[in-house]
């Protein structure tokens, strides 16, 4: 997968605006959920292996609105434990609804939640949408 | 399949006394050793004549300014590159128990706080500290110029006489770390019990014995011990409050993985940093990315435990005398020093005496490899 | 954050040098049983003046060293009654009908602002004692400091609708539910103890800025001294905090570093 720009946080529109092309998940990914009614579904490719161990994750978002997605947060918890990662992973941007996610790292075996949300750049229009995937890790 | 076929004989085998679950996650804890290769970080990773020339130096006095301590002087094979000392004793007494140096490829931070990313930078740390070695740049230079040492230096670094101090602290450092990753822990009973179950060899794994057995079962169970002492190595390399105190004195406390943290953001000779022999900069992505927390502040890293049989008093402080002592501080541990989110793992175990002695035959079991 | 925070300790070399910068009400302050044996009160006290902290929530498990503690520095402690003895008691004192003999005493022997921090989940709040001491802080118009999650704040307003709430760690709750919390209920406050989220190395994050934005009068810092050792982290904390919240403008910056915590103890 080809690196466009390393956009730690926050995400320009110009780059969004500056394609166009809908984005699909591959047929190995896994859907993301959310309590929300959203307009557009998530999904994962996750490049773990084992714990303590860095990995990557693929997102694809699929459906209306995803041009609407000015950045995304990415971050995991353990819930059982309360506590989340010890590392900040870092997102990319290749294309309109599709991210790489680098240095996400889980340092305990057991039972993580993904928690992805995007964002929308408006203030008068301001819609975020969170979406989880549970992942077990060993 | 392995575990499939493992489960039945399980049922048919009363010397395997771990359930299938029990033998997945006990394959994770190998194999072992793990083969890490060259260090990309250090261009004299792996090289014979850069391991022996920090052979040498680690028991040297040479790299301490007054010439009265070695690495070695801390750090003795006797005690599995430890010492017996509850804190370590330099020019003074110093505030933490001397680290093990085995199995160093293993770690992704180094020293109890994680000061350093690396094993020539954690290699760095001692030779300046005024209270261990003393030694500057310059003076180091000075001393390894003065030495019988230019010549093998210079056939692995070039002429140490066009080198700028702190190149040659780097590479001296980089000699230390060729050498101090050749120090491995080998196979154990465990191991032999590990690999025979992943074989399927019913026969070779019922010779580990029953306690070892049970104290593996509380260890990866009830213990919740496997949470943190995870992987081949025993640890996951990371920071954690496992419930010991750490005042230093009355009026100051070790700040743990904060003050790591703090160190590792203003050195120089991270994997990150111009030092690195490493183009790709492989495993920068740490430091890079490391997060600040509040539940920094006061934790240690998680030690690896084979050859742990060698390396008492434990704990970052040293203040636990053995083994039993470790066992007994989980057994019985003070819930009013974690805070109720974050470190939700530890509980009382409430073990027997027999379970107790159990889990000091498993992680006996993951020394006995004779080193 | 933490580069900036490192860059601010070694600039200014010491803590007791922001003393006179950004005051700080530190909403979230422990002086429990084991400190109060290992740290002398006029140590704390140094800690909390070289911190520039002007004012402090203290509760303490037991009550003993919040009187230690406000009797050494009447000038900063704003007592909490914590309705048990031991931290050990976490998730077991709403069982334990004793709390109830324990609250009514300490209240009618010493003056206080607030009862908490205490830990309650969920139906928690449903059981006899917490119930009691809903009552009892109604009865005297106490601010309660809650540690849970959303169910139990809401269990709390639906007891007493005008109650005064700080909400611990602000639930450990994600921008979103603490939004909507804030929202629900006007008369609830939340710290940011012991959570560093709200910001990373680029500055105060977005969401926790909007959120600092729409609610400048809600927010509070506390640095949550659960063990003795951590006394030792209070100033860095304060410095921690006067670092992220100078990226906000000065006026909330103020708010969430001192003026939010004095507005809600005087919000009777």
């Amino acid at each position: 997968m080809i690196k466009l720009a390393v956009l730690p946080s926050i995400f320009g529109a110009s780059l969004l605006a500056a394609t166009s092309a809908q984005a699909c998940a591959p047929s190995g990914a896994v859907e993301l959920t959310s309590l929300q009614e959203t307009p557009f579904q998530a999904y994962a490719e996750l490049g773990l292996e084992t714990i303590s161990k860095p990995f990557e994750i693929d997102l694809y978002f699929c459906g209306d609105g995803i041009e609407k997605i000015y950045r995304i947060k990415v971050d995991a918890i353990m819930p059982a434990h309360q506590h989340g990662m010890n590392y900040t992973p870092e997102i990319y941007g290749i294309e309109p609804g599709i991210y790489q996610i680098s240095g996400m790292f889980f340092h305990m075996p057991g039972m993580w939640e993904l928690q992805v949300s995007t964002h929308s750049a408006s203030e008068t229009d301001a819609q975020s949408y969170l979406f989880t995937l549970d992942i077990t890790a060993r | 399949m392995v575990f499939g076929m493992l489960a039945g004989f399980t049922a048919a085998k009363s010397d395997v006394l771990l359930s299938e679950d029990e033998i997945a996650q006990t394959l994770l804890h190998g194999p072992w050793p793990i083969e890490y290769g060259k260090d990309p970080s250090n261009r004299v990773s792996g090289n014979l004549e850069a391991i022996a020339f920090g052979k040498a130096l680690f028991s040297d006095p040479i790299l301490s300014r007054d010439e009265n301590m070695s690495c070695a002087s801390c750090h003795d094979p006797e005690y599995g590159f430890s010492d017996a000392l509850p804190r370590a004793v330099g020019q003074k007494l110093l505030d933490r128990n001397t680290p093990s140096l085995m199995n160093l490829r293993s770690h992704r931070w180094f020293g109890w706080a994680g000061g350093t990313d690396n094993i020539w930078a954690q290699s760095i740390d001692p030779i300046l500290n005024i209270d261990e070695m003393g030694h500057d740049a310059e003076s180091l230079r000075s001393a390894i110029a003065g030495s019988t040492y230019p010549q093998t230096y210079g056939k692995l670094f070039g002429d140490i006489s066009k080198h700028a101090p702190e190149d040659v602290l780097v590479n001296i450092s980089k000699a230390l770390a060729a050498y101090q990753e050749t120090l491995r822990t080998g196979q154990t009973s465990f191991d032999r019990f590990r690999n025979a179950l992943e074989a399927g060899d019913l026969t070779t794994a019922g010779t580990y014995s029953d306690s070892a057995q049970r104290g593996l079962q509380l260890f990866i169970g009830r213990g919740n011990c496997a949470f943190c002492h995870s992987g081949p190595a025993f640890t996951n390399g990371e920071f954690h409050d496992a419930g010991v105190p750490y005042f230093i004195t009355e009026t100051r406390v070790d700040e743990g993985r904060f003050g790591g943290l703090k160190a590792i953001k203003q050195n120089p000779f991270t994997l990150a940093g111009d030092y690195s022999d490493d183009p790709e900069k492989t495993g920068a992505w740490a430091v890079n990315q490391v997060r600040f927390q509040h539940s920094d502040f006061g934790t240690f890293r998680v030690p690896g435990l084979r050859g742990a049989t060698k390396t008492a008093p434990y704990m970052h402080n040293g203040s636990l005398k053995d083994l039993a002592a470790v066992v007994d501080h989980y057994n019985a541990i003070n819930m009013e020093r974690l805070h109720v989110d974050g470190e939700a793992i530890l509980q009382p175990l409430g073990l027997s005496p027999q379970e107790k002695n159990d889990l000091i035959a498993f992680l006996e079991s993951l020394s006995d490899d004779g080193s | 954050m933490i580069i900036r925070l490192i860059a601010a300790l070694t600039l200014l070399g010491s803590v007791s040098a922001h003393s006179e910068e950004l005051q700080i009400f530190d909403a979230h302050l422990h002086y429990s049983h084991d400190a109060a044996l290992q740290i002398p009160t006029e140590q704390v006290v140094k800690i909390l003046r070289d911190a520039g902290v002007k004012k402090a929530l203290v509760s303490s498990s037991d009550d003993d060293g919040t009187q230690k503690l406000k009797a050494a520095a009447p000038d900063i402690v704003v007592p909490a009654l914590r309705p048990y003895k031991r931290r050990g008691a976490i998730s077991t004192w709403m069982n334990d009908l004793n709390v109830i003999d324990y609250l009514e005493d300490r209240l009618s022997q010493f003056e206080y602002e607030a009862i908490g921090e205490f830990h309650a989940y969920g139906d928690d709040i449903n059981t006899k004692v917490i119930q009691r001491l809903i009552e009892l802080a109604k009865e005297r118009n106490l601010l309660l400091h809650h540690h849970g999650d959303r169910a139990a704040v809401d269990l709390i307003f639906d007891a007493w609708p005008e109650a005064r709430v700080l909400w611990a760690h602000s639930g450990f709750a994600g921008p979103d539910e603490v939004a909507d919390t804030l929202e629900t209920y006007p008369k609830l406050w939340a710290d940011l103890a012991y959570r560093s989220d709200m910001a990373n190395a680029e500055g105060v994050d977005p969401d926790w800025e909007k959120l600092f934005m729409k609610y400048p009068d809600r927010f509070m810092v506390g640095s949550d001294t659960f063990a003795p050792e951590r006394w030792y982290y209070v100033g860095v904390h304060a410095d921690f905090s006067r670092s992220w919240l100078s990226d906000l403008p000065d006026d909330i910056a103020r708010k969430i570093a001192f003026e939010n915590a004095v507005a809600m103890i005087a919000a009777k």
